[in-house]
């Protein structure tokens, strides 16, 4: 029997089994006050708070406590309600509490029990700690005078995060978050996903960006999708009177645990980059500004009159706008690409050559976290794509083993393995490891023989056996490709390794949107007469700039100004990530939806129709 | 002829009462002497672990006559050697006197000793613990070689149930039983953890049984080891033991290169090897499921139970984890069989308990009794309250247990009867408090202790015992309102029923127990403003002098910390504004004219 069945408050109840009395409860609408009990987060039973009476003798914490046939829990005696009042004042008096000076006053979760335990006295003095509060981050401030110690923020940077950048030090009254080994956070570890503040109770942890912006409850939420990288996390995005006032992540149940990276939860609030409201025109080095209708004139003369055109998409929009984009380009007889789309011609490429069949590729990137041994290629996805990295942490906290492969320093370096710096980390190494598995077992001496013959070659014979063994001996091993990796030859010689050994590949494209697998890219020219660029929120910009430096006439649209709009011949508004509506592809492949969060505020309501508008006029 | 042996204890309080300087200067004499001879030097003097008497260090024994000398200072060392080694002639003076003013020639007729029985400490004092020879020639070893050669499995853990040991690390868990689920699990690994963490403040039991025996903890492990089906020890000693930790490293060294610890031990096929892990020492770290974790190299913070240890255990793998001293029981027992030790001690506790005690009696230092010796017997081994003072309770069990009045002084020791009497037996502390003690200061000194060691995950751990404190000092700072004793109680209660762990529920039995046995000193202090023993200084009322009495010698006057005495007519007079209460002046008055308060 999977199900259990006991009585709570005199109320008979069935539960499966294995979930704890909270969960059950919950589940029936019974709800046990509580702080430190996370649902993406590990029980440790911290606050007890939600301490039960079982079986009329024990008292439990119940977010610990596992449901089970017979049980008796009472949730509302007279003594829990004293003891939970104690401790509740207890927390409130001991810290600094004064709700009226707090950035989460109305959002706080131990402001909400001393409201609904209507504790209006106090029987012991305020303790007026002083610790000192670390505000040295871009985005973070910590203030453990206003941490009640629940620990929910140390688990997250640890289980979810897989970073341990916070942990518990101290004993007694002296016990707080510490960072690193007593750092600031500004100086620390810390990858800025802001996973703490997401999940702190109280106002401890908060974001800088969403100061005085507004209390949370009482904002709109949209739930949407985050379009910064293919990972295409959940975000629910909290707004006032048409304002962003917070973005956390939504996706608490799967695996990611509703985590964000920065590029998700504060770059976008981040970004002050003044807004495009019309059409500029750089003539004759004269700036002037003209109207939407004007600047579609001018793009289309410019694009009807010339024969070279290029023109380049961000990777960060949606399908829709994608595609939109793309006609009204091909209409004009332009060559059109997508930022990454080069990658992905390399692979297709590669993958006809050597046979390789899709089955070889992750569908799930959550895998990551089941395999025995992942072998990285380029270790710049810990910035590239932090929430894959936070896999790849968790993994090896669990006994995963890790490779890396860089040419530079190991951003992994406490995560992994074994790792390997070689300056030109793909084609070489991975050549010389393919043979081996070829030819079967070889020794150091011969493979030394080998890499003298092969001269250049300046890959140890030691790391080549452990790559071997360690493939040799996995059951399930995943090769993960950075975005760095772009040339043919080295993703061959990756690909061939994974069909050999039957290991999974993540390869990982710097753009977001997987949609572009399915758009027909062909490169542009690289001294086009035109250069026509569809930005994004994007920061890396670089690729984008080169072309438009050998363009004899750019048009770049842009939601905001940035070194790239200034480079241009004439520049067109756009809209930002949260004005856009449409789908995504998430690296997964699964469609997801892009909500509108907030009305347009540039110099273009839909871009769609102005690219329809566009295709028309050739 | 008779060779001599020279025993010098080198036990932790020894050492520093400068054991080895005493060491140095026998040696000297001896060569002086040229008695390398008849006394090899190497072999002659031995170091061992605690004797014992610890207020009597340093201290030697020859044998093999087995006179006992102690509270040695260098300059008796010549005269032992001239006359007792030189001349066979035992130098009265320099034996102890025992309680009734008698000099006592042999260890064994101590009244200190006498009245012991010694099982765990049964070496301890005896042969010196870095030479595994020595404890081979008491027998070391030959129980684990009955066990492992001799005995099934089930039989060794059948024997360790029959004998109704019970741990010693404080909650009283029955061994063998704990063996039994440990045994009945099916894993592909097991392992066997002793405790050493010993942190209650004051305690030193586990400490000197790891420094004067450390063969016989591993021994302990390794049957355990055998009967459970592990192969793999861990000792876990806090950092602040280095005697400790040497003599267990030479010992682990000296076992696995003589071939009682490593692969296939008595040609049995069984595996058993022995690790040393040492603690930051957090006293947090003790509680098993901390500990666990900090052997893990993880943070020391206790976890939620069950599952229990021995399912779950050291990386999830089925952990039998016993105190030091309920391992330094299991080779007695498998040697003399359960019967032997059912025949020590009561029923519900067989065996023995060592404790160390310390406070107002004569004599402090490990004392180790049958189960069952009453309170009473304890404290006149120890040689009574001292200074001819009056008893006023006793703390039993440290920071988790409670005081005990004059009232229960004939209750035996045992698990069962402390538990009635309203504190529980504890790893061993024992601190006898004369009439001069104040019960208030007694609770702080312990409540100030656990605030400071809680690990900080609870809120009525880490915040109510701080709150506790706080209400403790402001009524021995005279400012205790009526209310106050109620919110002790209240918070006591909280804090009891809602912490996670042990050190948060037991934290406030101290102030509990003195509340209940002497809420009458409490009272005082916070509606008199009083604190009737004088300890709390804030309280204690401006002394004066006795006209009449004083003797004008002037003494006080020379003591006093702040300048508060003059000289007046015939008398000297203290300026009750600048006089703090300190009592200095009324220790050396020669007379006895200067009292606290008004005169009286
Ligand atoms: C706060 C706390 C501190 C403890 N400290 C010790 C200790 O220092 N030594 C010890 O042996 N047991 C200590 N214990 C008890 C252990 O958790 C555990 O019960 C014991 O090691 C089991 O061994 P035993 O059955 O042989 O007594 C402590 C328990 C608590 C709750
Ligand atoms: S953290 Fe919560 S309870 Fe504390 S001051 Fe802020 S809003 Fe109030
Ligand atoms: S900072 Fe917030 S989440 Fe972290 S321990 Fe303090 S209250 Fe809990
Ligand atoms: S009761 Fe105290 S020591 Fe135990 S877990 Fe809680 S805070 Fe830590
Ligand atoms: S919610 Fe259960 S102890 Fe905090």
């Amino acid at each position: 029997m999977n199900t259990v069945n006991f009585n709570v408050d005199g109320q008979d109840i069935s539960a499966k089994k294995g979930m704890t009395v909270m969960e059950a409860c919950e589940e029936h609408g019974i709800t046990i006050p509580k702080l430190c009990q996370h649902e993406a987060l590990e029980n440790v039973m911290a606050c007890r708070l939600c301490s039960v009476e079982v079986n009329g003798k024990q008292i439990l914490p119940s977010c610990g406590l596992q449901v089970d046939d017979g049980l008796k829990i009472q949730t509302q005696t007279d003594h829990l309600k004293k003891y939970r009042r104690k401790i509740l004042e207890l927390i409130y008096r001991s810290e600094n509490h004064y709700c009226m000076f707090c950035e989460s006053d109305g959002d706080c979760e131990l402001q909400d029990l001393m409201y609904e335990h209507e504790i209006d006295r106090f029987e012991f003095p305020r303790m007026y700690p002083e610790w000192p509060v670390d505000s040295s981050h871009d985005y973070i401030i910590k203030d453990s005078n206003r941490c009640i110690r629940c620990g929910r923020c140390v688990r997250a940077c640890d289980e979810v995060v897989g970073n341990h950048t916070l942990s518990l030090g101290g004993r007694g009254i002296n016990n707080r978050i510490i960072v690193d080994a007593g750092v600031p956070l500004g100086e620390s570890t810390c990858t800025s996903c802001g996973m703490c503040l997401q999940v702190c109770p109280t106002g401890a942890i908060f974001s800088k960006l969403s100061m005085f912006k507004g209390v949370k409850k009482e904002c709109d939420m949209t739930t949407t999708t985050c379009l910064s990288c293919s990972m295409g996390c959940g975000t629910n995005v909290y707004t006032k009177t048409g304002h962003i006032v917070e973005i956390e992540g939504a996706d608490i149940h799967k695996e990611s645990g509703g985590q964000l990276c920065e590029f998700g939860r504060f770059k976008p609030l981040a970004n002050k980059g003044e807004r495009i409201k019309n059409v500029i025109l750089r003539e004759d080095g004269e700036e002037k500004e003209l109207s939407l209708s004007e600047g579609l004139e001018k793009a289309s003369e410019m694009l009807v009159k010339s024969y070279r055109i290029s023109a380049y998409a961000s990777g960060d929009l949606t399908c829709e706008d994608l595609d939109a984009f793309a006609y009204a380009m091909r209409a004009h007889g332009a060559l059109f690409d997508v930022v990454g789309a080069k990658r992905h011609r390399f692979e297709t490429e590669v993958k006809r050559r050597i046979n390789m069949i899709e089955g070889h590729f992750v569908t799930d990137i959550r895998e990551i976290m089941k395999a025995d041994n992942i072998l990285l290629y380029d270790t710049s996805i810990y910035h590239t794509h932090p929430i894959l990295a936070s896999y790849i942490r968790r993994a090896t906290s669990n006994g995963t083993k890790l490779i890396t492969i860089d040419a530079y320093e190991d951003k992994f370096w406490n995560h992994s393995d074994k790792s390997i710096t070689i300056e030109s980390p793909k084609t070489q190494l991975t050549r010389l490891v393919n043979q081996v598995i070829k030819e079967g077992k070889a020794s150091i001496e011969d493979l030394s023989r080998v890499s003298s013959i092969l001269g250049g070659l300046r890959v140890h014979p030691k790391d080549v056996m452990e790559i071997v063994n360690l493939l040799e001996e996995a059951t399930y091993d995943i090769i993960i490709i950075g975005d760095e990796i772009i040339d043919r030859w080295s993703l061959r010689h990756i690909f061939e390794l994974a069909k050999l050994e039957g290991s999974y590949v993540i390869s990982l494209n710097h753009a977001g949107n997987q949609y572009i697998k399915n758009l027909e890219t062909e490169g542009v020219y690289e001294e086009p007469e035109v250069a026509y660029i569809l930005a994004g929120d994007e920061e890396d910009q670089a690729d984008m700039k080169e072309l438009i430096e050998k363009a004899d006439f750019s048009i770049v649209q842009s939601a905001r100004r940035s070194e790239l709009t200034e480079m241009a011949d004439l520049v067109i508004p756009s809209l930002t990530m949260f004005e856009r509506e449409g789908t995504t592809i998430d690296i997964n492949g699964v469609k997801n939806k892009v909500e509108r969060i907030t009305e347009p505020k540039g110099g273009i309501r839909s871009e769609i129709g102005f690219f329809e508008e566009l295709a028309k006029m050739r | 002829m008779v060779r001599k042996e020279i025993l010098i204890c080198s036990g932790t309080g020894c050492l520093s009462a400068g054991s080895e300087e005493i060491e140095e200067r026998l040696m000297d004499e001896l060569w002086k002497h040229e008695l390398e001879d008849k006394y090899p030097l190497t072999r002659a003097i031995k170091r061992t672990g605690c004797m014992g008497p610890c207020n009597l260090g340093p201290m030697i024994i020859i044998r093999p006559e087995d006179t006992f000398y102690g509270n040695l200072k260098p300059a008796d060392v010549e005269r032992i050697v001239e006359e007792h080694l030189l001349k066979g002639r035992v130098v009265y003076d320099l034996l102890i006197e025992d309680i009734d003013g008698r000099r006592v020639e042999e260890f064994e007729k101590l009244d200190f000793i006498r009245g012991q029985k010694k099982v765990v400490m049964r070496d301890s004092g005896d042969i010196d613990p870095s030479s595994l020879e020595d404890y081979l020639k008491v027998d070391g070893y030959m129980a684990a070689r009955k066990a492992i050669m001799d005995m099934e499995r089930n039989e060794i853990v059948k024997e360790i149930k029959d004998s109704g040991l019970r741990g010693r690390g404080g909650a009283g868990f029955p061994t063998g039983l704990k063996w039994e689920l440990a045994a009945k699990e099916i894993s592909d690994q097991k392992y066997i953890v002793c405790n050493g963490d010993e942190g209650d403040p004051g305690a030193f039991m586990d400490r000197s049984v790891l420094e004067g025996d450390p063969h016989s903890i591993i021994e302990g492990m390794m049957i355990a080891g055998y009967a459970v089906g592990a192969d793999q020890g861990y000792i876990y000693v806090r950092a602040e033991y280095p005697l400790a930790i040497r003599n267990l490293q030479k010992a682990i060294r000296d076992a696995e290169s003589e071939g009682y610890l490593g692969e296939n031990l008595f040609n049995q096929g069984f595996d058993f090897n022995v690790e040393l892990r040492v603690g930051a020492g957090a006293f947090v770290c003790g509680e098993e499921t901390a500990l666990l974790s900090s052997i893990e190299g993880k943070q020391g913070r206790p976890k939620y139970r069950p599952p229990y240890p021995v399912q779950s255990g050291l990386w999830g793998k089925p952990t039998v984890i016993n105190n030091v001293e309920t391992f330094g029981n299991i080779a007695m027992i498998i040697k003399y069989g359960s019967e032997w030790f059912r025949d020590i001690g009561t029923e519900g506790s067989p065996g023995t308990k060592v404790f160390a005690v310390a406070g107002d009696v004569e004599n402090t230092g490990l004392i180790e009794v049958a189960m069952g010796t009453t309170i009473r017997e304890m404290i006149n081994i120890a040689g009574g309250v001292a200074d001819g003072k009056r008893f006023k309770a006793v703390q039993i069990g440290g920071p988790a247990g409670g005081v005990i009045p004059e009232q229960y002084l004939d209750t035996p020791i045992d698990y069962d009867s402390l538990k009635e009497a309203g504190t529980i037996m504890g790893s061993g502390g024992f601190i006898v408090l004369d009439e001069d003690t104040c019960m208030v200061d007694v609770a702080k000194f312990f409540l100030d202790f656990t605030q400071d060691e809680s690990c900080g995950k609870c809120p009525p751990c880490r915040l109510g015992t701080k709150r506790m404190l706080d209400i403790l000092d402001k009524i021995t700072k005279g400012n205790g309102e009526a209310k106050d004793l109620d919110k002790l109680q209240d918070l006591a209660e909280t804090i009891q029923a809602t912490s996670f762990c042990g050190l948060g529920q037991a934290s406030p039995n101290p102030v509990l127990s003195t509340l209940k046995f002497f809420r009458d000193e409490y009272e005082t202090h916070v509606h008199d403003k009083k604190c009737p023993t004088g300890t709390c200084k804030a309280l204690v009322e401006a002394y004066t002098i006795n006209e009449e009495t004083c003797v004008t010698c002037g003494r006080c006057i020379e003591v006093c910390p702040v300048d508060a005495i003059s000289s007046g007519e015939n008398t000297y007079v203290i300026d009750p504004e600048k006089c703090i209460s300190c009592s200095e002046c009324a220790k050396i008055c020669p007379v006895d004219a200067i009292s606290e308060g008004d005169e009286k």
